[in-house]
């Protein structure tokens, strides 16, 4: 039917372009691992170092502040991820399942403040943070970042209940489970793949956030990756005085983010589809 | 997983069975309410009560270093900010900025979604590969493209040179800032919407398919008739998500120009960052976001509008 060749084309195709979205990445790490003074090099034989030089992590692990802003990121955003996924597990089961007045308005308006632009928010917000003196904490930047996952995240999770057949939870009541019985023991864990996605998805916007924490924390000693590394490793930012040192920081920053991304990105498809067909 | 796909976006719902609740236990509506409080609670005090109060800076002429400004001045930041070039220009900038992106991101991934329709050996590498900027920190995206596009030591200039094609400034030339920057863009987002593609793709339905092919229609019948009907609703979702959030974009762009060189990557949630935290003048920069909003929020309600349409189908 097609030729073969249409086959190879194709397959060839997708490398190519594969290979083109990696190159960033690519010269990210190759720059880590490159002595400094060959980097400096106008030719395009510094894509392939001749030598290599680990001193760059070295500096970054044992000179820097970077193990304090890397435990201060796994904080906020494992605290973020487990906040946003009780939280939009159960207003996904509501919203999906259970029918109260004005459920389709509440639906409606969570979506709607996820276009609020972060930017706008932010001097209000520090006027609340202020108030409830939780500037410069981890916990205040921990309920800043609730606030942009969790509206796509209850959504997501409305989305997938929505996609469960109810038959399930019906039968499990008609054999006498309570309302509540039947939620946490039937929809949850059907709902996993769901949650999964979520967790991923508020785990990795948390980690990569960069504005909220540059506004609200001040002090190293809470400061989370995004910032600590762009303020340690440059002089003004864009101008970066150790380029090896912050290249060698910003992979073992991608590192937990693309280990968690790579074991559980099947996840995602699944979760995404079910959210994105039923609204 | 045999149970029947809906194709719409919102499927008529199988009707809620008004069950009787049993003695002791809430009501449907009662625990619904009880699950929802807590989120709604939250996102009221983040993002609600903050945006009313955006509001009501907008309409004062407050500055942050001036302890006796405060007062109430009507629509007047309005004014200024929607008669300010910079604004104007940043608002250019944001609208090319996020049709651009657009059109080549679904374009790019609607594309890639159908050669990745049938397997072949390496193809979870690949989708690997291609979907590796979306975890990747916005900072070190920034820093990534900064390097390679770098005047003497970048890998690209040293790519022109090997083709003996004039270096270039790409970040620092105002005529060619902007147009790396929607690369730059399209490169770190292109993943989520090829992940979304690949996910709608995934539940057009075979049968339909093998139709078309029975009665020998081409690969593009296939598309037009078939695919990108059942696809809808994951497009226009797509396309609503993707606008809102390219409106909104602020870290890349701030981290790979700050704006510049000369305003050419001026985007508006630079200038409201800029209005608000280095020239202190909250009003204005309250004026300009409340204006982002709006125009954002009329987009949002066309969605939800076509939504509820889809629905009634």
């Amino acid at each position: 039917m097609r030729p073969v060749w249409a086959g190879r084309v194709r397959v060839s195709a997708l490398v190519i372009f594969a290979l083109v979205m990696f190159v960033p990445v690519y010269w990210v790490a190759i720059a880590s691992i490159t002595p400094p003074a060959a980097l400096l090099s106008k030719r395009l034989s510094s894509a392939v170092p001749r030598q290599i030089d680990f001193s760059s992590y070295s500096r970054v692990l044992f000179e820097s502040d970077f193990p304090i802003y890397f435990s201060n990121s796994l904080l906020v955003a494992l605290i973020t991820t487990g906040a946003c996924l009780v939280l939009s597990t159960f207003a996904g089961y509501a919203l999906a399942r259970l029918g109260f007045p004005g459920r389709r308005f509440v639906g409606d308006f969570i979506l709607l403040t996820y276009i609020v632009p972060p930017v706008l928010l932010i001097v209000p917000l520090f006027s609340v943070m202020a108030s409830l003196r939780l500037v410069d904490t981890r916990t205040g930047l921990v309920i800043t970042h609730l606030c942009f996952v969790l509206p796509f995240s209850i959504w997501m999770m409305k989305g997938y209940f929505a996609g469960l057949p109810p038959q399930l939870e019906e039968a499990a009541r008609v054999d006498g489970a309570t309302r509540i019985q039947a939620m946490v023991h039937v929809a949850f864990p059907l709902a996993i793949p769901g949650m999964v996605a979520t967790a991923l998805f508020s785990f990795i916007l948390s980690w990569n956030e960069f504005l909220f924490a540059l506004i609200f924390l001040n002090s190293d000693s809470v400061r989370t990756l995004p910032i600590g590394v762009v303020s340690s490793f440059s002089g003004a930012v864009m101008q970066p005085r150790d380029w090896t040192a912050l290249m060698a920081a910003a992979v073992l920053s991608s590192a937990p983010v693309f280990l968690i991304f790579l074991s559980l990105q099947r996840f995602l498809v699944r979760g995404m589809a079910a959210g994105a067909m039923k609204g | 997983m045999s149970t029947p796909i809906s194709t719409s976006a919102r499927s008529p719902r199988p009707r809620l069975r008004r069950a009787r609740s049993k003695i002791g236990e809430p009501t449907a509506a009662t625990l619904g309410f009880l699950l929802i409080i807590p989120s709604l609670a939250i996102i009221c005090v983040i993002i609600l009560y903050p945006l009313g109060y955006t509001l009501y800076l907008s309409s004062t002429d407050k500055v942050l270093t001036d302890p006796s400004s405060g007062s109430f001045i009507g629509l007047e930041n309005y004014f200024t900010a929607l008669t300010d070039r910079n604004v104007q220009k940043a608002a250019l900038n944001t609208a090319i900025l996020t049709v651009a992106s657009l059109t080549i991101q679904l374009g790019l991934a609607f594309t890639l979604a159908m050669m990745l329709r049938r397997p072949f050996v390496g193809r979870g590498l690949v989708q690997g590969l291609i979907i590796l900027p979306w975890p990747l920190p916005t900072f070190v995206a920034a820093f990534a493209w900064i390097w390679m596009l770098d005047y003497d030591f970048g890998i690209v200039n040293h790519a022109l040179d090997a083709l003996h094609v004039p270096r270039q400034a790409f970040l620092g030339d105002p005529s060619l800032a902007l147009g790396t920057v929607v690369m730059a863009d399209v490169w770190k987002h292109l993943p989520w919407t090829l992940v979304v593609m690949i996910a709608g793709l995934s539940l057009v339905p075979n049968e339909q398919l093998e139709a078309v092919r029975v009665d020998g229609g081409t690969i593009m019948t296939e598309i037009w008739h078939v695919i990108l009907p059942t696809m809808r609703p994951v497009i226009v979702l797509a396309v609503v998500l993707r606008t809102i959030w390219t409106v909104n974009t602020f870290d890349l762009v701030f981290l790979l120009t700050g704006g510049g060189p000369v305003r050419a990557t001026d985007i508006v949630p630079i200038q409201v960052y800029t209005r608000t935290f280095q020239s202190f003048n909250v009003g204005e920069g309250a004026a300009i976001a409340s204006c982002l909003i709006i125009a954002l929020a009329g987009l949002a309600s066309l969605y939800l509008h076509l939504q509820d349409q889809e629905s009634d189908l």
